[in-house]
């Protein structure tokens, strides 16, 4: 029942079993998971928080991307865009929104995450440590080495933590990662040779099937004294013959079978 | 292995990879890890139908026009 026919164009090796396959493209996303390296870090110039989102009792906060609030790229298809080398100013404001009451604030964190995963994490400490009734972070931040291998939407989730080490404030948004030069980065260059293969595989599915299915036509037992065939069989795996032609003789009749 | 099979199997492949191709044009966002994997696997399966579909049409297409097509000796 195994035959030996493989890939496409690879006649005489055994075609492998869809599980490398599926397993090539897994890997690529879980190579997608690797943890990338931090990126560099800047101070910037303060900036007055102009809005504040409520999302913590008694704290609110508020980032900057390039001096838009981030809160305008709550969903994929109004993500912020961001080409290759470029550099984002991420400012965090805080501040406490009940009377008297103060924090401690000593991190401030920017988290990209692909399949739920961390690809970078950036943290910055904050100007001034102690307990305060507002307070800011400043951070430059640029894609780094991961525009080189992916492209795409991103999320991104900005933290704010506390001293103890609590996550206190934290809001997501997308960014969309634009490949350095309009050239395609590795990963959808390497899914679109992979999606190409494939496609060919299918358009040769039936020649395979065909192929591995083996002669349509069984030949005759050859008894002792038979007179031999007659010239002119067309080779293995060749060209069929002319339609019209003569179907061999045999007692069984070909079989046409569906694949 | 019927055409069918091997249809089957390059749709689950090209499924996988188009979703994964449509992040990273900017279409899709994966961002948690059962969203991504739902995705991957609805999208697995749907192209293993259509494309299991596409190859046994294919088979019985290349069957019928070469109804004397030979296996390699070997």
């Amino acid at each position: 029942m195994e035959g030996s026919v493989g890939r496409p164009g690879m006649s005489g090796t055994r075609r492998p079993s869809v599980l490398p396959r599926v397993g090539l493209v897994a890997a690529l996303a879980l190579l997608l998971a690797v943890p990338a390296l931090p990126v560099s870090s800047a101070a910037a110039p303060a900036r007055p928080a102009s809005a504040t989102v409520d999302t913590a009792v008694g704290l609110s906060a508020v980032v900057y991307w390039n001096g838009v609030d981030i809160s305008t790229a709550g969903s994929a298809s109004s993500a912020f865009s961001i080409g290759s080398n470029s550099q984002v100013n991420v400012r965090y404001f805080w501040n406490s929104t009940l009377r008297g009451v103060t924090f401690d604030l000593n991190d401030a964190r920017l988290a990209m995450t692909y399949f739920g995963f961390a690809l970078s994490t950036r943290d910055v400490p904050p100007i001034a440590s102690g307990n305060f009734t507002n307070g800011s972070f400043f951070m430059n931040w640029n894609v780094g080495a991961i525009e080189y291998v992916l492209a795409g939407t991103f999320l991104l989730t900005a933290t704010l933590f506390s001293a103890s080490g609590a996550n206190v404030w934290s809001e997501n948004f997308y960014v969309h990662l634009v490949p350095p030069d309009a050239v395609l980065a590795i990963i959808p260059i390497l899914l679109i040779i992979i999606v190409a293969w494939e496609l060919y595989a299918v358009a040769r599915s039936g020649r395979q099937a065909a192929l591995k299915k083996g002669p349509a036509a069984p030949p005759p037992s050859s008894a002792p004294g038979a007179a031999p065939p007659p010239p002119g069989n067309p080779p293995a795996g060749g060209n069929p013959p002319p339609s019209g032609g003569s179907p061999p003789a045999s007692e069984t009749p070909p079989t046409g079978g569906a694949p | 292995m019927s055409a069918a099979s091997y249809g089957a199997e390059s749709g689950a492949v090209i499924g996988i990879a188009f979703v994964l191709l449509a992040q990273q044009f900017g279409y899709l966002a994966l961002d948690t890890l059962l969203g991504a994997i739902e995705y991957l696997v609805i999208a697995a399966i749907v192209g293993g139908v259509l494309f299991g579909l596409l190859g046994w049409a294919l088979g019985r297409r290349y069957l019928r026009n070469h109804p004397n097509e030979q296996g390699p000796a070997s």
